[in-house]
């Protein structure tokens, strides 16, 4: 069979120059990263919990103003809010999965999705949209944590009525 | 420099630093210095950013650099690794949902850049998606590796250690270019090489 073009690999060995600048010869047993170092640097995530209440209100606010705005422009830079409304659900589902605040994990991760296929022409998208921004505001001013209680469960339903009815 | 070329038996033979353990020392774990390491944080999400900055610093992380999307990312990259010297960029953290230029965009630049101290630049890819997908994604655009979020400081720990102590081959064919997708079981031990004919590379793959 003949060797065409597309059949040619080539691979690359490089010297480790990582480990030198670590500090370590080439070749060698495994560097390690002090663990007290890791454990200092897990401490400074788990007091940053501290701030979390205050982080998710201003992500929630911006979310929120997005929407606002969405609504206000109509067609015209549509998806350019929705692109942030994308991004800002995003960002609360990172920062509250980060102090397993699941509830808010899981209206985050559910707005992120829709707008993944939201058709903005259609007012009952807009409704979804609406309906998981007001089940976030009220997780967080009730500060609901779990997302298996029952005032949970009641607010993931108000979301999933919506998106059976409407999507 | 576009192209790998075999380095000068000088740069090869780079001593340690000073007080660093000798190869023919016990098989005792070594301790990494990352003081001289410069890391790249590519995250939309300041809080984020400014949280994972300080834990790379509690680490030992000499200097980080933060950039919130990968179109300033890539200019970061493009003027601090130009050409390879001690103040490049040595690991990029990478986000991988960002607006401007996403993680995938990103990740696909630095391994089509004509630099090598671009192209073969380290990235751990830092995504909240846990699917199989994203993971086969980010591998098939050349990501060393992946840590899912929520971040936590043990996991990124371990994956800078691993992006330190197990740097696999790099591999380019017509679809791919990157990290070999087959985990090696020993650290290729030699100078700077290509090799191109498949026998070679069958052969580097039973040694390693």
């Amino acid at each position: 069979m003949n060797k065409t073009n597309s059949d040619k690999v080539e691979m690359y060995h490089r010297i480790n120059r990582l480990r030198l600048k670590a500090g370590l010869p080439v070749h060698g047993p495994a560097g390690v990263i002090d663990p007290k170092t890791v454990k200092k640097a897990q401490a400074h995530i788990d007091d940053k919990e501290e701030e979390y209440t205050d982080e998710v209100r201003d992500v929630l606010e911006k979310l929120s103003e997005s929407w606002k705005a969405f609504k206000k422009d109509g067609k015209q830079n549509a998806e350019q809010w929705i692109e942030k409304i994308y991004n800002y659900s995003n960002n609360v589902k990172d920062l509250t999965s980060m102090y397993d605040h699941d509830l808010m994990t899981h209206f985050g991760l559910s707005l992120r999705e829709f707008c993944e296929d939201i058709d903005i022409e259609r007012e009952e998208h807009h409704v979804i949209v609406q309906a998981h921004i007001d089940v976030m505001w009220v997780t967080y001013e009730q500060q609901l944590r779990s997302d298996s209680s029952e005032k949970a469960e009641e607010l993931k339903k108000v979301v999933a009525i919506a998106i059976d009815k409407y999507s | 420099m576009t192209e790998d070329e075999p380095q000068t038996d000088a740069e090869t033979e780079k001593e340690p630093k000073t007080g660093a353990k000798d190869t023919s020392e016990s098989q005792a774990t070594s301790q990494l210095d990352l003081g001289d390491f410069k890391v790249l944080i590519v995250e939309d999400f300041p809080f984020i950013a400014a949280l994972v900055a300080t834990c790379l610093r509690e680490m030992g992380v000499g200097k980080v650099v933060t950039a919130e999307h990968g179109k300033t990312a890539l200019t970061k990259i493009q003027s601090m690794n130009q050409f390879e010297n001690d103040n490049n960029i040595d690991v990029v953290i990478l986000d991988w949902l960002m607006p401007e230029m996403d993680g995938r965009q990103l990740l696909k630049a630095i391994r089509t850049h004509k630099s090598d101290s671009i192209r073969f630049l380290p990235v751990i890819v830092c995504s909240a998606y846990t699917s199989e997908t994203l993971v086969k994604e980010s591998r098939d655009l050349g990501a060393n590796e992946v840590v899912v979020k929520p971040i936590s400081a043990g996991e990124l720990a371990r994956r800078i250690q691993y992006v330190i102590n197990n740097p696999r081959p790099y591999v380019k064919n017509q679809s791919f270019f990157g990290p070999d997708r087959r985990r090696q079981k020993r650290p290729f031990e030699g100078k700077d090489k290509r090799v191109n004919k498949p026998q070679d590379i069958k052969n580097n793959h039973e040694q390693n």
